[in-house]
């Protein structure tokens, strides 16, 4: 018996190398040779009757025995999967609602005739690797296993191996049925012949991409069962059946400006969308699915027509419709293999009359149609899911519960495969309007006090906020150097910040200028300038080399004018260009104008002499001579109404003064001729006679009005001995 | 020929001794000896009898039945039944060929035997087949005979 099995051993190696398979393999496809260790005998002997001599007689023979060695054998194997001679049929790939086959045989490689139990089951045999079953997931036990009985390599029957399977009660072809072990699972073979055996899963409707099942096959003799030896013996030979969703992972990603701005005459966005069939451990071509790009309200195609539209890398030519008002883009792909992309490009125009809030933006989506099973047509306004489509798959965020990718979730979210990214634009109509060209008059020396200020607006007529981290305004107060005595004062300037809006509460604050530039953003003005709001620039200008001029050099001359440039230049995305204002200061001050008028009775008013700067020929001595000093205040009337014309500036402590000696020597001072005067709104203290000078002078109260004149008369007579 | 020489002179040394005993009894005049041989064909197709006592299924025997009459006498109306044993499947195979099967032991009729299925007269298995007979109106004096069937060990 020892000896039988060894030989029996080396029949099955030998079976093994003619099919191919390895040794290292056989032990889970083949059950080697099992001998019952009794050993059947058949006996036989034979018999006669016979006459002689009209006497009937009988013979028996001798009795010849034969002892039969029985030997059981069988092979069974998985013909899909990565070999077609192995345990398994592994990596399957179905989808969801399709059915997997997998495919075996058997073969009866003993010497007698085998009742094999074919049963299938859910388990996912230990010994047999594949791949780990999702949870849940595995494939049916008991169902229906089809066969086909053939000779051993696929051969039709002989005719006399079909009469001896007839004669086992053994259908060539057919069904297994019936529940687990059930003998309407059973199949018999005759030695040599094999059974092609089958079995379907139908994969569920809901199940997702990368979900794997597991399912046995096994058969089991019955023979060796019942075999009774004392060897090791193999009665049930296991196939495992794995399967795996395989659907496409689409990675959407869609591109376009991120900011547009809508003082362009025609403001457009050029998109671009790129689909990627992403590899994965499940991934399959994709085919015959649809790209639908719905543009939102406010975007249009130029022309309303395919040539809007340029596609690559082989997607179909698209399709133009109208959904819900909004244009409508649908290109047809027919076939995307693992890893590589389709791209679409196309230029919208932007309604800009629709994007009219501040921070106006606009996300464009785009979606994925595929069926897990034949083509996609062409698609509704409102896509039915199982009956138009399978699998949709868009950038929209979050994933609205429409969607369905059919793959991990994990896939669609950030880092994943087939992460899907919308493209956003924002809107941008900056105006920035920088008014108030301002004039000014100045004192040829200002000091501090008398500096005099400029203010310049900046008004916001766009949409959105300006004067922002993101969208920063910074200007310059430049002097024209023109007049180096005049300039502006370089040092914080004060903003007022005046809101849109009725009863509007104005905020002023100070910028600091960084290397004379000021900048108004979300830390030198919180909130920025919304739409409407005005900002008021106020800087001051100074005259004078020096806060206290000494001398007349150090300051400004009156009549002198000098420019200040102030110059707005926004920055941030869509900004305008710079724009510049001029202010202007003017110098203006006292002037001092000595005249005279000859009085040859010595007997004239003042105020009825006619005065000349010029000389005055031929005065005779006894004659008089009338003086007339005019202090006049140069600038120009204070303004309230318009505060950005110029606007004059009173003077105050004025003495206006002329000395005995400028005269005494030819002519004697008039007694009681000494008057003052004064003008447009001015005044001036009464005329004062010393023994050195002749004066008036201002009280406190008194003020040289802009225009205002103040006038000191007096009359002098010609010595006549000198 | 030599084996053929061999078994002339046999069945002489056996027919001398009857004849010199002369008393067979009738009961024994009819000698009949079976052996089995295991029936392969080579490459060529020859063939080739091997005696043999341990066979694998599927291994085909051969069971001949040799018989000899012992007397001076004829007989006649010799019926020689030849069994196949059960776990046996007879291959259609009988020598010679005239002979009639049996599925029940009891009736025979020429093959191959037939019976009516669903109306229509099919051919019996083989494997259904339990003996085989042969009739033999006379085997002479002194003269003997071999029949022999074929089947496959189960």
């Amino acid at each position: 018996m020892k000896s039988n099995t060894f030989n029996y051993s080396l029949l099955a190696v030998g079976v093994a190398a003619v099919m191919g398979l390895s040794t290292g393999a056989m032990a889970s496809i083949t059950s080697g040779p099992t001998t019952n260790s009794t050993t059947p005998a058949i006996s036989n002997v034979a018999n006669a009757s016979y006459n002689v001599a009209g006497v009937t007689q009988t013979a028996t023979s001798n009795i010849v025995t034969v002892n039969v060695s029985e030997t059981a054998n069988f092979i069974l194997y998985a013909t899909n999967g990565n070999s077609s001679t192995d345990d398994k049929n592994e990596n399957i790939a179905t989808t969801p609602n399709a059915t997997a086959t997998f495919n075996h045989i058997l073969i009866n490689e003993g010497n007698v005739s085998d009742t094999y139990n074919i049963n299938t089951t859910a388990n996912n045999d230990a010994n047999i690797e594949t791949a780990t079953p999702t949870q849940g997931y595995a494939h049916p036990a008991n169902t229906d296993v089809a066969f086909v009985i053939r000779q051993k390599g696929g051969a039709v029957l002989t005719a006399d191996q079909a009469d001896a399977l007839q004669a086992l009660g053994q259908a060539q072809s057919g069904n297994l049925t019936g529940g687990a072990n059930a003998t309407t699972r059973n199949i018999k073979l005759l030695p040599g012949l094999q059974a092609a055996l089958s079995y379907t899963s139908l994969t569920p409707t809901g199940r997702t991409g990368g979900d794997i099942a597991v399912g046995t096959l096994t058969a089991t003799s019955s023979f060796i069962t019942t075999a009774t030896t004392t060897s090791t013996k193999v009665p049930t030979l296991v196939n495992e059946n794995q399967t795996i969703v395989r659907l496409p992972t689409f990675s959407i990603v869609k591109t376009g400006a991120s900011s547009v701005d809508l003082t362009a005459t025609t403001p457009q966005i050029a998109y671009t969308i790129t689909v990627t069939n992403a590899n994965t451990d499940y991934s399959a071509d994709a085919t015959d699915f649809v790209i639908r790009d719905v543009l939102p309200a406010g975007l249009s195609l130029p022309n309303n027509a395919t040539t809007d539209v340029t596609v690559s890398g082989g997607a179909g030519t698209p399709r133009i419709s109208t959904i819900s008002g909004r244009r409508a883009i649908d290109v047809p792909v027919a076939n995307l293999p693992v890893g590589e992309s389709r791209t679409i490009t196309f230029t919208v125009n932007v309604d800009k009359a629709q994007f009219t809030g501040a921070n106006s933006s606009v996300t464009n989506n785009v979606a994925v149609y595929d069926k897990f099973v034949g083509a996609v047509g062409t698609l509704s306004d409102t896509p039915t899911v199982g009956t138009d489509y399978d699998i949709l798959d868009n950038t929209l965020t979050p994933a609205p519960g429409s969607e369905t990718t059919r793959v991990p979730d994990a896939a669609d979210q950030a880092n994943g495969a087939g992460v899907d990214t919308a493209a956003t634009t924002t809107f941008t109509r900056r105006v920035v309007v920088l008014s108030n060209s301002t004039t000014r008059e100045i004192a040829p020396a200002s000091g501090t006090t008398g500096q005099v200020t400029h203010s310049t607006n900046i008004t916001n007529n766009g949409q959105d906020t300006e004067g922002t981290d993101a969208a920063p305004l910074t200007f310059t107060i430049a002097d024209d150097t023109a007049n180096t005595a005049v300039r502006p004062v370089v040092s914080p300037v004060s903003i007022t910040y005046t809101p849109p809006g009725a009863n509007p509460v104005p905020v002023t604050r100070t910028i600091t200028p960084v290397n004379g530039i000021y900048t108004i953003n979300t830390a030198s003005l919180p909130g920025g300038i919304a739409t409407g709001g005005v900002v008021a620039i106020n800087y001051k200008v100074s005259s004078g080399n020096v806060t206290t001029p000494a001398t007349v050099a150090d300051a400004a001359a009156v009549g002198s004018t000098e420019a200040t440039i102030v110059t707005l230049t926004p920055a941030g995305t869509g900004a305008p260009a710079a724009t510049s204002v001029t202010d202007r200061t003017n110098v203006r001050g006292l002037t001092l104008v000595k005249s005279q008028s000859l009085d040859a009775a010595c007997n004239a008013d003042a105020s009825a002499a006619t005065f000349v700067q010029t000389a005055i020929e031929n005065a005779k001595p006894d004659q008089c001579v009338i003086y007339r000093i005019q202090a006049t205040n140069t600038s120009s009337a204070i303004q309230t109404a318009n505060p950005a014309a110029a606007s004059g500036f009173n003077i105050t402590g004025l003495t206006i003064s002329d000395l005995l000696s400028n005269f005494s020597a030819g002519a004697t001072y008039v007694p009681n001729t000494a008057a003052s005067t004064a003008t447009n709104n001015s005044s001036i203290g009464a005329a004062a006679v010393s023994t050195s000078a002749i004066t008036a002078t201002m009280s406190s109260t008194d003020v040289l009005a802009p225009q205002g004149v103040a006038s000191l008369t007096f009359k002098v007579k010609i010595k006549n001995a000198r | 020929m030599k084996g053929s020489n061999f078994l002339r002179h046999t069945l002489f040394a056996i027919s001398a001794s009857v004849l010199l005993l002369g008393t067979a009894n009738a009961d024994d005049a009819l000698k009949m000896d079976l052996t089995a041989n295991k029936v392969i064909k080579n490459a060529e197709g020859k063939t080739t009898y091997l005696p043999v006592r341990n066979a694998p299924a599927g291994t085909v025997i051969q069971y001949k039945a040799t018989y000899s009459n012992t007397i001076n006498k004829d007989i006649q109306d010799l019926a020689v039944v030849l069994p196949i044993p059960a776990n046996m499947t007879f291959t259609g195979e009988a020598i010679p060929s005239t002979a009639q099967a049996s599925i029940d032991g009891k009736n025979y009729a020429d093959m191959p035997l037939m019976r009516k299925v669903d109306g229509k007269m099919v051919k019996i298995p083989f494997s259904e087949y339990r003996t085989l007979r042969w009739n033999i109106k006379l085997l002479p004096a002194q003269k003997s005979a071999a029949v022999a069937l074929n089947t496959t060990v189960n």
